[in-house]
């Protein structure tokens, strides 16, 4: 079940309040859950098996793990002084293998289901190199539909056994209370990442009220969503699917305008799609965690990630990046570096390693494929490329330091981000390697200005209007203005047009109907 | 708290009411200016037609468009209907625009297309499709909101002109020819189940009738491509379990009886048919109508100069589609 | 015992031009991102021979270089 639809907004999300609002306080969470396993059912209907398998496995993990600790803590003090050491030891090990049981087979499924069929490609083609088994086979590999959510929920579950593990949070006691933290309907589908840390005292919490002011504030929201998906992300996607299904039609110029609509399709829809996520969050008066913080004023492809889908981006620095970097064996690796090659390579080249497992693990995420490798390696890349470069660029230029204040050169940086970050999209959209490579030659050498494409004015009219808006949203939002309590403070007849004229908006200039094609959302294949 | 809790009740249900007034005004106003654009089709014609004049209406998607010309049963017998044909209809579009069409109509006999009762459009849900064919329905801005485009400043304050009259009754006669090679299409078995939504609203459209004394008869079109035995099995149980006739063109001895043929009747390889094949089938509907039902013969009737004027023109016109489409299979074979 | 200035030389060899005073916010101001707070890891523990672990990688401990000495003096006594 879509964000996007009637079915969503109206049905399901007017009967989750209602059953939630009549329904005594204490059990406020029970019917979130109810709404969740529903919701899931409803869009993956016998595949919730492997959800809740999921669940139970991470509840049953979280559960040992913290009884693990409360057995030392309950022991330790009465062993001897010698002893107590060796003890918290064992009990650490087991802790480890716990944890690593636990892990590996979350792992395991997502693996399974999500990569099996590509890491069969690349084993085929890997053995089929290897003139000594002379063996040029298929491997049999069952087909799966996904089931909803396994790359979100998997990897929430995962950061919430480490974070228990690490004692950085108490374990859920009861079976519910993972099970809603990892199915709660709004992030199933597309995110956020949320900690069970940060979501536990709201979402879990026996004493959850409805608030007038949660409930407008969170209708706003989807409001805005709405906009950006069905007025502008699924009015773009018309351009951009002919323009990439087709490339090889079209002028440099065409390729260059289906990029940049792309960038602008995959923006209003995913930070639509959160807008969507969050507002239906709000209205229950649950915080979920922010995935999009203006990401195209960011000045360099680092501060891009932090603010674009950022709850991705801080749980791979937390999960993946740091302790990778702090592993023995990589410390190992670092203490040669610096012993062969000087403590500055000792410094980097341990933390270069970690920035390429990281971002081909982004580019995995996001698929199953090599092109999707290449676009995480590629960001890898450039961010490497931007530290290397570092000390000679100061050299070269003494005054480096001092323009980085300056608005021009931090105006060039946001440009020069926007433009990296638009040829990410164009392989991220493109069919594969070799098609994304041919339309960024095309890109370079034939261009012409003919766009070659037929296009409704009116619709493209539609299109700039609604990316200026969003626009001028993300530069008040940079500014720190906070629009939605300047509205909040408006008298009522104001509000209330502004609510009305923002759902006829929607509804009159939405790209829905027979002579659109709507878009799924993209991010929900992951 | 009560107190606090009922001022917000009030205030949100006076700000939905607020929105519902306000949706429904912008539909309205985004409505097309005039019937005939209403629907793909010529269907929105039927709103154009005196009140209580037609006798047969026919509901149905483009295979029924395509395929049923009422004028022919005007031409036989003086009986008068319209064929009220939309792409990719479906039951839940039927059942309200049905709704709508008895304020100004009271027609004796409805026949209703089958081909709704299986078709499906697009990747969604059978429920999404439900959830958004009945919004359609309910809120006119939904279904028309892409209207915006054709206001020009010229049009904006216009008034809707809801007087067009379509000859052909709701018929979009088709000349080309493009034969349909798949063979027989009606020898497998089984009972394709409906969908309990698509029941639901079946069952609507035949309390509808009732209500409105109306006979309700089941009629499926011929085509190779989209039926089978199984949906005909389907079909009948239901229309045998509400008592409703059901005519079946696809069947063997139908297709035999009427003399249809494959070759020469369809412009598209037999997903629709071309006029070739929809004189055929309509002619046979005719004849089942009269058979069947009490229906007056309008023809020459005061208040019926426009139909006999029609008629005059459709068979003017016929003459021209009948030399077109023979034209096209003297190219095609 | 360890100085400041021990610290400070470090982090400009991390990153070369930082040169902040010992209570300058270096998180929140974005003078230090993640990365550069892991190169900073890997020179403290080498530099101090001491074992910095994820559960040492909050804001706290790095936001300024007095923040920085505390944990890296709080790390070698245990």
């Amino acid at each position: 079940m879509a964000y996007n639809t009637f079915l969503y907004f109206g049905l399901f999300l007017g009967a989750a309040y209602l059953g939630w609002l009549v329904a005594p306080a204490r059990r406020r969470p029970l019917v979130l859950l109810a709404f969740s396993l529903l919701f899931y059912w409803l869009s993956a209907g016998r595949y919730i098996l492997w959800f809740v398998a999921a669940a139970v496995i991470t509840w049953a993990v979280g559960l040992t793990l913290g009884r693990l600790d409360e057995l030392v803590a309950d022991a330790a003090p009465l062993l001897p002084k010698p002893e107590r050491k060796a003890y918290k030891a064992k009990v650490a090990v087991l802790k480890r293998s716990v944890l690593g049981a636990g892990c590996l087979l979350l792992l395991g499924c997502l693996v399974w289901l999500k990569y099996s069929p590509f890491l069969r490609k690349v084993l085929v083609a890997a053995l089929a190199r290897v003139p000594l088994f002379g063996w040029v086979g298929d491997l049999p590999v069952p087909h799966w539909v996904l089931p909803l959510g396994i790359s979100f929920y998997t990897l929430m579950a995962l950061g919430y056994l480490v974070d228990v593990s690490r004692g950085v949070c108490p374990p859920a006691r009861r079976l519910w209370q993972v099970l809603l933290y990892l199915s709660f309907w709004p992030h199933i589908v597309e995110g956020p990442f949320d900690r069970y840390r940060d979501l536990a005292p709201t979402l879990l919490a026996e004493n959850q009220h409805p608030t007038y002011q949660n409930l407008a504030f969170g209708a706003q929201r989807i409001l805005w969503g709405l906009f950006k998906k069905v007025v502008v992300a699924d009015r773009a996607n018309a351009y951009v699917k002919a323009v990439f299904d087709d490339f090889v039609q079209y002028s440099g110029g065409a390729t260059l305008l289906g990029t940049l609509l792309y960038t602008l399709q995959l923006y209003a829809e995913f930070s639509g799609c959160m807008d969507i996520v969050l507002g239906s969050a709000e209205i229950f008066g649950i915080p979920l965690a922010e995935n999009f913080r203006q990401p195209f004023f960011a000045s360099s492809i680092g501060e891009f990630w932090r603010r674009w889908h950022s709850t991705l981006g801080a749980w791979l620095r937390e999960y993946l990046f740091q302790p990778f970097i702090m592993s023995k064996p990589v410390v190992r690796f670092g203490r040669f570096c610096r012993a062969k090659l000087g403590p500055a390579a000792g410094r980097t080249l341990p933390v270069a390693l970690g920035l390429t497992v990281t971002w081909a693990a982004i580019g995995l995420w996001h698929g199953a494929g090599w092109v999707y490798l290449v676009y995480g390696l590629y960001y890898c890349a450039l961010q490497l490329l931007g530290q290397a470069a570092e000390p000679w660029l100061l050299k070269a230029m003494p005054g480096l330091p001092a323009w980085r204040k300056t608005w021009w050169y931090k105006t060039f940086q946001i440009g020069r981000t926007f433009l990296l970050v638009n040829v990410g999209m164009l392989l991220f959209r493109s069919n594969g390697m070799a098609n994304a490579l041919y339309m960024l030659r095309h890109l370079a050498v034939k261009y012409n200005a003919s766009l070659l494409i037929k296009v409704d004015a009116r619709d493209m009219a539609v299109l700039a209007l609604g990316a200026a808006l969003i626009l001028l949203v993300d530069v008040l939002h940079e500014r720190g203005v906070s629009i939605r309590r300047g509205l909040a403070t408006k008298p009522l007849p104001l509000r209330w047009a502004a609510y009305i004229g923002g759902v006829l908006l929607v509804l009159v200039f939405g790209a829905y109907g027979d002579h659109y094609d709507p878009a799924a959302f993209i991010y929900a294949q992951f | 708290m009560s107190k606090t809790w009922l001022k917000h009740l009030l205030r949100t249900a006076a700000f939905l009411l607020a929105l519902l007034v306000a949706v429904g005004l912008v539909g309205e106003y985004l409505k097309p200016h005039s019937n005939r654009y209403l629907t793909g089709y010529t269907a929105g014609g039927i709103l154009g037609e005196d009140f209580d004049t037609i006798d047969v209406l026919v509901l149905g998607d483009s295979n029924a468009a395509q395929g049923i010309a009422p004028m022919e049963w005007y031409h036989q017998a003086g009986i008068t209907g319209y064929t009220y044909g939309v792409g990719w209809f479906s039951v839940y579009n039927a059942y309200y625009r049905l709704r709508r069409i008895y304020d100004e109509q009271s027609p004796k006999v409805v026949v209703l297309g089958t081909a709704i009762i299986y078709s499906k459009k697009g990747n969604e849900t059978r429920v999404q499709n439900a959830v958004g064919d009945i919004m359609d329905e309910l809120f006119p801005l939904v279904r028309f909101h892409d209207n915006w485009k054709y206001l020009t400043p010229k049009n904006l304050l216009e008034e809707h002109d809801y007087t067009w009259r379509d000859i052909n009754k709701g018929f979009t006669p088709l000349t080309g020819v493009h034969s349909y090679g798949g063979g027989s299409y009606m020898d497998d078995k089984g009972v394709a189940p409906i969908d309990p939504l698509v029941q639901l609203y079946l069952r609507r459209i035949v309390e509808l009738c009732a209500q409105h004394d109306t006979k309700l008869v089941f009629v499926t079109v011929p085509c190779g491509n989209a039926w089978n035995m199984a949906r005909h099995n389907g079909t009948a149980a239901f229309a045998a379990e509400n008592g409703i006739p059901y005519v079946d063109y696809n069947l063997d001895h139908n297709l035999k009886a009427i003399g249809f043929d494959w070759q020469t009747d369809t412009p598209d390889s037999g997903d629709h048919l071309n006029v070739k094949g929809a004189w055929k089938v309509s002619q046979a509907m005719g004849h089942y109508l009269a058979a069947n039902y009490a229906l007056p013969d309008h023809r020459g009737e005061p208040g019926y100069q426009d139909w006999d004027a029609d008629l005059a023109e459709y068979l003017a016109n016929r003459q021209l589609q009948q030399a077109s489409v023979e034209t096209a299979l003297a190219a095609a074979m | 015992m360890h100085t400041i200035e021990e610290i400070l030389a470090i982090l400009a060899e991390v990153k070369p031009g930082l040169a902040p005073t010992a209570e300058e916010e270096l998180i929140k101001t974005g003078l230090l991102d993640s990365v550069e707070v892991m190169s900073l890891v890997m020179s403290l523990s080498e530099e101090f021979d001491i074992e910095i672990t994820p559960l040492d990688l909050k804001e706290e401990n790095f936001h300024t270089a007095a923040a920085i000495l505390a944990l890296v003096e709080r790390l070698e006594n245990e």
